[in-house]
């Protein structure tokens, strides 16, 4: 971790007290956790970005620290969740960093929200439901709570839930939503201007045509050398998974994930042109 | 061994100059179309930190002077089988960038006994898999061009070390009429059992979409890894950010890309 203790609390959001830590000092980057997932699950990313930035890990409804709602847990409302947080810690404009399902909530806040985001860095996600493979939308359906028995995502989320009992409805409302079909319009993808560096793994959850196209809405799909860099960015890391087996997923990749994430967050912004065109 | 000088090998009726860099597992390094060895830049000794790079400048290329026969993938990659032959290798990782890519894509097709591990960078295996506005500045390419690329760096290091510079308009002429062939080599591709991986930048000169094409051909792409990874198949897929197809070949992002899968032991035979 950081040299220094990081500053904690929770925010009083849209009827949430939601939970946040702050490491490190400089520009502010929001991270966003994966579905089941705490701040600490993100790995080493987290504190080795902290080392040049401000790093502002949060807690999503239902997750790690922060208690469940009654409401259901859908990519809109956490967006507008993560807003609102921003806004409470005095944040006018921010990086925006997500994973998986908080991949998909940092591509909401950049849609509904966008003048709270400056760059966007989104992992391991895709904007309609079939751009997972399809035996991933077929195994959502037989998750239960037993499945994480004995798991480290069981034993986090009972070490920092304020309600550890709570888990078997995390678990039913993470199914609700992983198990609605859903897709974005791709006007939504196109229209947001915060340049965006988009992340999979070449073996992950998300089929690389999903990837092509979604980088393609972003602008991206060009010749360099003839038409310059686009604003987005796509990488694909080699040999990745989606999350498991441990050591192969994606936030394992921090010797590769840090130079890519760094060197797209520190670059000085493109000059302001209107939303990204599409590409051949 | 860690002779580091230049040596010729007779193949294929071709003297072929080759560099040996560093120790270890052999690494056969193709460069660019009007390249040389040399355009690696830090690339080389990144990759040669843990193995034995065997850097080669192609027919027509570098310090490999022209014969009389066109330039072809097919016959490049005869070239580079008979070297490992020749150098008394029982196989070698084959690694090649654009034009050398494809040489090292034939390789493995046509002399896959000796290609352990394949490394594809910045290459299609078929002619639409460039960009359209990238296969138009190919009708360019030939005798007229060598005026106007005389003012480019590729000419300068062609000029400081080919036996005879005044041949830079035939690899001209011989080059355009290679990279105006059609070709296809998909079916070629999918029966490719070498651990591969592709790699190219994301603003790269090959359309991204093919790329995909390209992995799913060798066995990749099609399914999530599973709770185990045994959904992972021997293809490996790597795309770069903020890269295009004149950077890529000098990024150390490429080593530090490669170098880990080079590294990975051996899968066993039959998982694919």
């Amino acid at each position: 971790m950081t040299n220094a203790t990081p500053q904690t609390g929770y925010a009083p959001v849209n009827g949430l007290e939601m939970y946040y830590e702050i490491h490190g000092a400089g520009e502010p980057l929001v991270v966003l956790h994966g579905a089941y997932m705490t701040i600490d699950a993100m790995g080493e990313v987290v504190p080795e970005l902290a080392k040049t930035r401000q790093v502002i890990g949060v807690e999503l409804q239902g997750h790690g620290h922060t208690a469940d709602a009654d409401r259901p847990l859908t990519y809109e409302q956490m967006a507008d969740d993560v807003a609102a947080l921003m806004r409470h810690l005095g944040i006018e404009q921010g990086d925006v960093f997500g994973y998986s399902m908080g991949g998909g909530v940092a591509l909401q806040v950049a849609i509904r929200h966008p003048e709270l985001v400056r760059k966007l860095v989104v992992a391991s996600v895709s904007y309609t439901s079939d751009g997972m493979h399809p035996e991933l939308l077929a195994m959502f359906p037989t998750i239960t709570p037993e499945v994480f028995a004995g798991s480290p995502i069981e034993e986090a989320y009972l070490r920092t839930a304020p309600n550890p009992e709570d888990f078997p409805t995390l678990v039913a409302k993470l199914k609700q939503l992983d198990m609605e079909p859903y897709a974005w319009p791709p006007e939504d993808i196109r229209g947001i201007s915060a340049p965006t560096l988009f992340i999979i793994g070449d073996s992950d959850a998300i089929r690389p045509e999903h990837a092509v196209e979604l980088f393609r809405l972003l602008g991206g799909g060009v010749p360099g050398d003839l038409a310059g860099l686009p604003k987005s960015q796509l990488a694909v890391l080699p040999g990745t998974t989606h999350f498991v087996p441990p050591g192969s997923a994606v936030l394992d990749r921090a010797g590769w994930l840090l130079p890519m994430i760094g060197d797209f967050l520190d670059a000085p912004m493109p000059e302001a042109q209107g939303a990204a065109g599409g590409g051949a | 061994m860690t002779k580091n000088k230049g040596n010729y090998a007779e193949v294929s009726g071709l003297n072929m100059y080759y560099e040996i860099h560093g120790t270890g597992e052999p690494l056969i390094l193709l460069h660019g179309g009007v390249g040389v060895i040399e355009m690696f830049g830090e690339v080389l000794p990144l990759l040669a930190e843990g193995r034995q790079v065997i850097a080669v400048d192609l027919q027509a290329h570098g310090r490999t002077g022209d014969i009389d026969r066109p330039l072809s993938y097919e016959s490049m990659a005869d070239d580079i089988g008979a070297l490992i032959e020749h150098l008394g290798l029982e196989k070698a990782d084959v690694m090649g960038y654009s034009l050398g890519g494809g040489v090292a894509l034939r390789t493995a097709i046509q002399h896959p006994e000796v290609v352990k591990k394949l490394v594809v960078v910045s290459t299609p295996f078929r002619q639409d898999g460039w960009y359209p506005e990238i296969l138009a500045g190919m009708e360019q390419m030939g005798p007229e061009a060598a005026e106007p690329m005389k003012q480019t760096p590729m000419y300068q290091l062609y000029a400081s070390v080919a036996p005879k510079p005044e041949d830079w308009p035939v690899l001209l002429t011989k080059l355009g009429e290679l990279l105006r062939q059609d070709y296809d080599w998909s079916e070629d591709v999918a029966t490719i059992e070498a651990p591969a991986v592709i790699v190219v930048g994301d603003a790269d000169s090959v359309r991204t979409a093919h790329v995909v094409e390209f992995f799913e051909l060798l066995g990749g792409g099609k399914a999530d890894a599973g709770w185990d990874g045994s959904g992972m198949s021997n293809a490996r897929l790597a795309i770069l950010p903020a890269t295009t197809h004149y950077d890529i070949f000098f990024s150390p992002t490429l080593a530090s890309t490669v170098v880990p899968f080079l590294d990975a032991p051996m899968p066993e035979a039959g998982s694919s």
